[in-house]
């Protein structure tokens, strides 16, 4: 209900809209309610953990998810993975986000971020380690003429052995401009804590957008100065070092090569990262290897 | 190699159009060499505002130029570029263009934790377009590649001039 209120109060303002703060998932109720997994089986304490991203938007079979999967090399074996528009509907066995995890061996917790159909639609994270200290935050919300919907952050803190690794996975709204697009990931990473993993679907096209409805492509193929690289600058001035380059596809898209997607690490050293050509989604999962013991 | 056998080849069709058009001169009365037009989309950005001097009757030279203010965005853009008429007659007429984009965009910082960024970058481009012509008043249609140091990109653009 806390959620539903920040995200209706949201609504009702323009674009200077700062967002929500963070909001202790567990007291969350009613339709925004985040649904949380049970504990994982035990595991040891590595020093590198694997994380991944993924965006779900045309995989709506989470059994189908889990093979494809388990047949990759580099994401079968992550230990934790955000994932981005992913659903519940009451007349599926369970949430998409549990059925995942469930066919993974991992725990989740699932964050609905708007009603979608008889059911919602948002973020989870899942990982083989307990997730711990789970908080929601509603992102500024962005006005446009065309579909602008609300977007949130999700942050949690993942234990491995004595230490807490805590990670946001966010789903940065489309056709931004390239300040707004700041401003949501700002809201994701400035009051987070210093040692921290962030990542997920940023919708990073291309292009400048006349109100979000229009494309000037012609100025991007001049300058180049894609909203992937205008968030890479934006992480490195906070410390932030990135998974993979801005001109990396992520997006299967005829023509255009875009890089949507991308995890980033602070404080944390990258031990390797690439992206994974996974079938199932229109997006591919972009993954890296943190290493916990050097801090 | 490539370009210079297109350009001849521009050059070659436009010479054979030129035929055409100067029959028509004959009957309508001489139109002027200044074209003033403004254009949406297109080579100088969101928008544009240009000039075009008309050398000989199917080949002029020109320049569009714009200054855009998206969201908190500020792009400047500035075309020049060498127009061509390929077919048709006085008033409806295909013409080619190629020509260069430069542009300056600058981003300030919405948070406290950005210094913000600014670019500036060059781009060629290669159009195909469609022109109609009714008395002073020049309607043109356009589609284009861009390639420059943001790599590929398709354009269309819309304008309309007149030939004071």
């Amino acid at each position: 209900m806390k959620l539903a209120i920040l995200v209706a109060v949201a609504g009702c303002v323009d674009s200077s809209d700062p967002g929500g703060p963070w909001v202790d998932a567990s007291t969350i109720t009613g339709t925004f309610a985040p649904e949380f997994g049970p504990a994982p089986a035990p595991r040891a304490a590595n020093c590198t953990l694997r994380i991944a991203t993924w965006n779900l938007h045309t995989a709506p079979d989470p059994d189908d998810l889990v093979t494809q999967i388990l047949a990759s090399q580099q994401i079968a074996s992550a230990d934790v993975m955000f994932t981005q528009e992913i659903e519940a509907h009451p007349n599926e066995l369970g949430s998409r986000a549990q059925r995942l995890a469930g066919g993974l061996g991992m725990t989740w917790v699932y964050a609905p971020s708007r009603v979608e159909g008889n059911g919602t639609h948002g973020i989870a994270i899942l990982s083989r380690y307990p997730l711990d200290a789970v908080e929601i935050r509603a992102l500024p919300f962005v006005e446009r003429p065309i579909s602008d919907v609300h977007r949130i952050a999700l942050g949690a803190d993942v234990i491995v052995g004595p230490d807490r690794i805590h990670v946001v996975d966010v789903h940065l709204d489309t056709r931004l401009s390239a300040e707004d697009r700041i401003r949501q990931m700002h809201a994701a990473v400035n009051d987070a804590g210093e040692d921290m993993i962030v990542g997920g679907d940023l919708n990073s096209q291309p292009w400048p957008w006349i109100d979000g409805v229009v494309p000037i492509t012609s100025t991007d193929a001049a300058i180049g100065q894609t909203h992937a690289r205008i968030l890479d600058d934006y992480m490195s001035q906070n410390r932030f070092v990135g998974a993979v380059p801005p001109d990396t596809e992520t997006m299967r898209i005829p023509v255009f090569s875009m890089r949507l997607d991308n995890l980033y690490a602070r404080t944390f050293p990258i031990a390797a990262s690439g992206v994974e050509h996974v079938d199932g989604s229109d997006h591919w999962p972009v993954w890296f290897d943190v290493t916990r013991c050097a801090n | 190699m490539t370009r210079i056998g297109l350009c001849c080849l521009l050059l070659a069709t436009s010479a054979h159009a030129d035929d055409r058009v100067e029959k028509h001169a004959a009957q309508d009365p001489p139109a002027s060499r200044h074209l003033i037009y403004v254009e949406l989309l297109g080579k100088a950005g969101a928008y544009g505002v240009g000039y075009e001097y008309t050398l000989m009757p199917w080949l002029a030279f020109g320049a569009a130029a714009s200054y855009a203010v998206l969201g908190d965005q500020h792009i400047t853009t500035g075309a020049p570029y060498v127009h061509a008429s390929l077919l048709g007659h006085a008033r409806n007429r295909m013409f080619g263009e190629l020509g260069a984009i430069v542009a300056h965009s600058h981003i300030p910082s919405p948070v406290p934790d950005w210094t913000g960024m600014t670019s500036t970058g060059t781009a060629g481009f290669a159009s195909l377009g469609y022109e109609h012509t009714r008395k002073r008043v020049v309607l043109r249609a356009s589609g284009s590649i861009v390639a420059g140091d943001g790599g590929v990109g398709p354009m269309v653009g819309l304008s309309i001039g007149a030939r004071p």
